[in-house]
């Protein structure tokens, strides 16, 4: 006798059958009137500040935003943690650097798109045989990547000029559309008159702080729709538990390579884009240093989220680029304590807020009440560095 | 009534051991099937082997005369095939509502996603936790969440490992209203359950499974009196009502 069924049924309960999506709709998403905002402050800003060393650091900034932004979209979302972002990034550098060299008459915009194409066919290379790969292996794989491609360009020295990069690389300058955008938001912000009587240099650097702060904000907000869209929530699903997304019919293979490519991608154009501002690439975009920097600046900021990396960068470039320097002349003569200093930094912060700095932030400047902040945590899932 | 899924001698073996041995029976377009067997009968590594998530050493497995043994796991979903695991896998950081979001999107499904997810938890009573962080809900919430995902990927056929266990009584009874509403829309069911009297209120097979080897295979009451079953299952109260 197992008649217990009549007395169960009225506990099931169907309240909130009728779906009450906005309280939901909140919480995938952060409020767009904030993230508006930063954009637009960055636009104004060298209206405001005429110090053209912290404008150049500035744009330096905004480019390793895209850095770790195109690192989150793989290793904040999907868990496949990649410890040589920077063959990436140096893929696209120096495809642009190569390009310029020996193919000048090659448009910028065409070196950028094949730095793009470069950088996303080492991510299908790479991400294939990472699909099997966990953990410490995976984090083995994607630094030995960088690792040899640091050897490749010694191997063709004469090509990459090895420990000395590439020098006289054309810039932004020398980019139609780069130029164009550049000078057209100097313009703007500026006043045509103000902008047509920098020099020359300073031009260089009103135009790189605009160009980067485009392409910024288009990748960063592109990828913060794919993040905070359907497909954002598949990737996470993949991060919590592979087994229980292919159970939900999620196609695992297509997912992670996909993430593996665009970010990849992302981080070519970037790359391609850094080479530009700088007229130079060097052996620094491919260093193991780099891709440690982006996983700092990506934790610190809060991984899984996008704009959590994103802010990271503009805290952590500057301070390593600008405000460290100017603190204490030890920075000055031992650089290379910065990078403790940040990892030291990232472990302080993990510890009194694990998610990184910017999710909280974020979800108490939306208003969210604590009865939903709990469940916030779709907004960002701090722990995305897992390895 | 056609053959919906057929195991063809389906053996799996770890090693030395045999976890299931020989495995063969055919599931009809609508039935509710039962599959009983003691602790590490092969239960759930038969389980594994019809969806996709295990490769029997040996044999087949057709789902309308095609086999899945060489489908890629979210194929074996998108042909209507859908399992819950015993050991739940809740999407821990995400909130009840995006669990059940993620097979909506993967099954490429039209029109408000949530309207829908919520329509999913409203089925299995859990609509009004649909804004908590899974990883706050209690087992028994967790055992409706994972049928609730199950669900969320439209299966034909719907696989059940341990849906009760961890339950109360009251929840068993709103789980199996919610099981019976998919056999009277059509699914065919294939559930695990030691709870074996909540188990014959939902089906009108049993499959009996002792070592990794089909023991007996009919009409639920002749299956419970089977002395196989009865010696290697049941025991010494194998007529006896079960306990919550
Ligand atoms: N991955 C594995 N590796 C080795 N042995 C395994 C593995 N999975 C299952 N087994 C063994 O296979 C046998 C069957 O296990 P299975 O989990 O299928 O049993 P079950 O019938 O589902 O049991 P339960 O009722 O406890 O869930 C057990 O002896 C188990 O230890
Ligand atoms: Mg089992």
């Amino acid at each position: 006798m197992t008649s217990t069924k009549v007395a169960e049924q009225p506990a099931a309960p169907s309240d909130g059958g009728s779906g009450r999506p906005s309280p939901l709709k909140r919480l995938l998403r952060p409020n767009p009137l904030i993230l508006l905002a930063l954009p637009i402050v960055l636009l104004y800003l060298p209206r405001f500040v005429d110090n053209t060393t912290l404008l150049q650091q500035i744009a330096v900034a905004t480019i390793f935003v895209m850095f770790a932004a195109s690192w989150d979209i793989l290793s904040g979302y999907t868990g496949q943690v990649n410890f040589g972002h920077a063959a990436f990034i140096g893929t696209g550098a120096y495809t642009v650097a190569l390009l310029s060299k020996y193919q000048p008459d090659v448009s910028n915009e065409l070196a950028l798109l094949a730095a793009v194409g470069a950088a996303a066919l080492l991510g299908l290379l790479i991400g294939i045989p990472c699909l099997r790969l966990k953990g410490p292996y995976l984090a083995l794989a994607t630094l030995s990547v960088a690792g040899a491609l640091v050897q490749l360009t010694f191997i063709f020295k004469t090509q990459t000029g090895g420990e000395d990069g590439i020098a006289g690389v054309k810039t932004v300058i020398d980019g139609s559309l780069t130029n164009t955008i550049g000078e057209g938001l100097s313009k703007l912000v500026l006043g045509p008159l103000t902008f047509s009587g920098l020099g020359g240099f300073d031009q260089y650097i009103y135009v790189s702080y605009f160009v980067t702060l485009v392409f910024m904000v288009v990748m960063v907000g592109g990828l913060m729709l794919l993040g905070y869209g359907k497909r954002g929530l598949v990737l996470r699903s993949i991060q919590q538990d592979e087994l229980a997304a292919e159970a939900a019919g999620v196609p695992l293979t297509r997912y992670k390579l996909g993430a593996f490519v665009l970010s990849a991608a992302c981080a070519g154009l970037a790359g391609g884009l850094y080479a530009q501002v700088r007229g130079t690439v060097a052996l620094d975009l491919l260093a193991v240093d780099l891709s440690l920097l982006i996983i700092i600046i990506a934790a610190f900021g809060g991984a899984g989220s996008i704009i959590g990396p994103a802010i990271g960068a503009y805290v952590v470039v500057l301070l390593q680029n600008y405000y460290l320097d100017r603190a204490t002349d030890l920075f000055v003569e031992h650089p290379e304590l910065k990078i403790g200093t940040f990892a030291l930094l990232l472990i302080i912060v993990l510890i009194v807020q694990p998610r990184g700095i910017v999710p909280p932030l974020l979800q108490r400047l939306s208003g969210r009440g604590s009865a939903t902040r709990a469940a916030g945590a779709t907004m960002v899932e701090g722990g995305g560095a897992k390895p | 009534m056609s053959v919906l899924l057929e195991a063809d001698a389906v053996t799996r073996r770890f090693g030395g051991l045999t976890a299931v041995n020989e495995v063969t029976f055919s599931v009809e377009e609508g039935a509710a099937v039962g599959l009983i067997g003691a602790n590490g009968a092969g239960k759930t590594t038969l389980f594994n082997c019809l969806t996709g998530f295990d490769k029997p050493t040996s044999g087949d497995v057709r789902l309308r005369g095609k086999s899945l043994l060489k489908m890629a796991r979210h194929k074996v979903v998108k042909s209507g095939v859908a399992r819950t695991f015993q050991i739940v896998k809740p999407f821990p950081d995400l909130p009840v509502l995006a669990n059940v979001m993620v097979p909506l999107i993967a099954g490429g499904t039209k029109g408000d996603l949530r309207v829908q997810a919520m329509g999913v938890l409203d089925r299995v009573g859990l609509a009004h936790r649909a804004a908590s962080p899974s990883s706050q809900l209690s087992e028994g919430d967790l055992k409706r969440l994972e049928m609730a995902r199950a669900l969320a990927t439209k299966p034909q056929l719907l696989l059940l490992d341990e849906p009760f266990a961890g339950l109360s009584v009251a929840e068993i009874g709103v789980l199996s209203d919610t099981i019976r509403q998919l056999r009277a829309d059509g699914t065919t069911l294939i559930v695990v359950e030691h709870k074996i009297g909540s188990l014959l209120q939902l089906v009108e097979r049993v499959v009996a499974m002792d070592q990794g080897a089909v023991i007996a295979d009919g009409e639920p009451q002749a299956v419970m009196r089977d002395p196989a079953v009865v010696t290697a299952y049941l025991g010494g109260e194998a007529t006896t009502h079960e306990q919550h």
